[in-house]
């Protein structure tokens, strides 16, 4: 049965009443543990109006390898899509840089587009280099996850964005660079890039809730579904227990949801199951992220990991098989059995620890160290750190370090103490009157 | 002939030349093996999810998602954002509740064939309330009064009475459907065309339903928050046919 939103919104108000219960630090965010907050977010009346008149944003498409043959079976990923929020004056641009898997939009991403598009700048949403269309039409090597690799396909993207399409529609003063989550970790490598290649100069980078090692970050995200659930059956229990509450939700919405790791997260959010039931959740939308990265980098690299070699796709074939085996594969297997193989194709003296620290913030150490430029935002329970990493991070970062004590991962991104922080960074801020 | 049913014909029969193009996907002979197989990560005393599903059609099916996905991305989706951007919400809203109070009529008989009085009755009482101090339907203030909206249709009832889903069915602009649901929407809309309530049949007699019809599906799409390939995996057809048979599994338990 269907309940009205009329009995909810008290109810939601109530559970989040009791969370919200006085916490001595001092921080508003509701004292969630870890998991909950990775899940349920910030509750509505816990963010500042973010709400935007009418639509202004506009959808680019970017064609990065004009001399790439189009792939006709996933015809909708050749070209790139990045959202741009355009200010009618002058103002600065920034660009924002999507977490693991996910493409220009999702909630993180809609925090960040009405925060900076409302604080008055230019506001450029990209896909994370680890979602599908990024993967297709912008990757060079068609295997994410080395952040200085990525990076460079990021940057090479950036700048054909403004040089061909947005430098004759925007009137531009200063650039900035930010993202969450993996999209943060790029950001202080695009930044450093940016150092050498000079094209836009970047005043400033935010990294909201950057993992240190990627490959560490990914194994707890594995361990999280593989250690809680190890064989179908208990799968197929786990998700028709999830189903009855999604199906409830989905009723819930009258149909009005976004399908995708982010739909998952949005019907979690309003329940409140325990911390096993959330790990296996959160393992759940990352596991999606790594089977599609599993598949879609093994046929753009031709590696024959799960897909043979030379396979003939077409938009009718019968792919269950490849499904339900890349969905067995952890992003461990993504990092040792396709990644590192492809680097080692080209260089056979390349070892695993070189490539893990081709994916991590160690690599950059020093520049983190004495640049002025990069800011970072970090919660103290963040569930993608390993022991030692957000020490490691304020260490390194001293005073350009903010650790919120609470929010797990990007949880407390949309609260309002949070976004006034971010915004600060960049010397901005929300207009008075929340309009 | 009405414009109207030459166009369900020519989809009809477009539909079923689809049909014969299923195909598999095809190694090319003599490549080596896929290094990591499902003999590596299947037991094979365990069960998949996936593989549970009653997909007989899936060429066919496929071949329709992204025919529809096509339609969407270049037509469907562009009219309705044109629409949200250009039309004032309070129109908008006006037309949509317009459309909700005309679609009443079908959870009304629905609901009774299910023996679920309470929520004909319910709609029943939104119906009259909508009609009357709702002006027509352009206002809603049953849900305001707690009546809230529940859609039901014939797929559903057939489902009550034990009918299962049958094949997984992807319709020609409609989306995914099974071979129950899809029979269940032809009785709908029979029936909704037929009752006429609103006699629109006279408010025209060369094309009387191809506006209302349009205005309609543009309302819909305007209100559903669903983008083809968005979801970020290459596996979307797969994900979105799971979630529609539970959805429905689940519209009918309730």
């Amino acid at each position: 049965m269907k309940i009205p939103a009329l009995f909810l919104t008290p109810l939601l108000a109530l559970a989040a009443g009791t969370a919200m219960a006085a916490t001595e630090d001092g921080y508003g965010y509701p004292d969630l543990d870890a998991f909950a907050a990775t899940v349920i977010q910030t509750p509505d009346e816990l963010r500042p109006n973010l709400k935007l008149k009418g639509y202004p944003y506009k959808l680019y498409n970017l064609r990065v390898f004009p001399e790439r043959p189009k792939v006709k079976y996933m015809w909708y990923a050749n070209k790139l899509p990045y959202l741009v929020f355009a200010q009618k004056g002058p103002a600065p641009l920034i660009f924002v840089i999507a977490g693991t898997g996910s493409s220009y939009h999702g909630p993180h991403m809609s925090t960040l587009y009405a925060s900076f598009y409302k604080a008055g700048f230019h506001v450029v949403g990209l896909p994370s280099p680890t979602s599908l269309p990024f993967m297709v039409a912008a990757s060079s090597t068609g295997v994410p996850g080395l952040l200085d690799s990525d990076a460079e396909d990021l940057y090479r993207v950036m700048t054909m964005a403004w040089q061909q399409q947005l430098s004759k529609k925007l009137d531009v003063t200063d650039f900035y660079v930010t993202g969450y989550s993996l999209g943060a970790a790029q950001t202080a490598y695009v930044v450093k890039l940016d150092e050498e290649k000079k094209v836009f100069n970047f005043k400033k980078g935010l990294m909201i809730n950057p993992p240190v090692n990627l490959y560490n970050s990914a194994l707890l995200l594995d361990g999280y579904l593989r250690n809680n659930v190890t064989t179908g059956d208990e799968m197929i229990a786990y998700w028709n227990r999830l189903t009855k509450v999604m199906g409830e939700e989905y009723a819930e919405t009258q149909g009005v949801v976004n399908l995708g790791p982010d739909f998952l997260y949005e019907v979690y959010r309003k329940r409140r199951p325990d911390d096993e039931n959330l790990q296996i959740l959160i393992g759940l939308a990352f596991a999606i992220t790594a089977q599609n990265m599993v598949t879609v980098g093994d046929v753009m690299t031709q590696s024959g990991y799960i897909v043979p070699v030379g396979t003939t796709a077409s938009i009718t074939a019968d792919v269950t098989d490849y499904y339900i085996v890349s969905a067995r594969t952890p992003f461990r297997l993504y990092f040792q059995g396709l990644l590192m193989p492809y680097y080692q194709r080209s260089n056979p003296d390349i070892t695993e620890d070189d490539l893990v620290n081709r994916a991590s913030l160690y690599n950059i150490e020093e520049w983190l160290r004495h640049t002025d430029k990069i800011g970072l935002s970090h919660n103290a329970d963040d569930i993608i750190m390993g022991p030692g990493e957000i020490e490691w991070l304020e260490q390194v970062m001293g005073d350009r370090a903010k650790i919120w004590p609470r929010g797990g991962h990007c949880g407390n991104m949309a609260y309002k103490e949070n976004v006034d922080h971010m915004l600060a960074f960049f010397g901005a801020s929300l207009p008075e009157d929340g309009k | 002939m009405s414009i109207t049913i030459r166009i369900a014909t020519m989809v009809t029969v477009s539909s079923i030349l689809l049909l014969t193009g299923c195909a598999a996907s095809h190694p090319q002979q003599g490549a080596e093996p896929a290094k990591r197989q499902l003999s590596d990560v299947l037991d094979p005393n365990d069960s998949v999810l996936v593989k549970e599903v009653n997909d007989p059609w899936q060429g066919y099916n496929r071949r329709m998602y992204d025919l529809n996905a096509r339609f969407d991305r270049y037509i469907f989706n562009p009219v309705a954002e044109g629409y949200k951007r250009t039309l004032p919400k309070f129109m908008r809203s006006g037309i949509h509740n317009f459309m909700q109070n005309i679609r009443e009529i079908l959870n009304i008989y629905n609901a009774a064939l299910q023996f679920r009085f309470r929520t004909a009755g319910r709609s029943t009482g939104r119906f009259l309330v909508n009609s009357t101090v709702g002006i027509g339907g352009l206002l809603d203030p049953a849900t305001e009064m707690g009546l809230y909206y529940q859609k039901e249709d014939f797929g559903q009832t057939l489902g009550v009475w034990g009918v299962g889903p049958g094949p997984y069915f992807v319709l020609p602009l409609l989306g995914p459907s099974t071979v129950r649901d899809a029979f269940g929407f032809g009785v709908d809309y029979a029936v909704w065309y037929y009752v006429d309530l609103f006699g629109y049949r006279n408010w025209s007699s060369e094309q009387p339903l191809i506006w209302p019809t349009l205005l309609y599906a543009i309302d819909t799409r305007a209100n559903v928050n669903f983008r083809y390939y968005e979801m970020g995996s290459i596996y979307e057809y797969l994900y979105v046919r799971q979630l529609y048979l539970e959805f429905r599994k689940f519209e009918i338990e309730r």
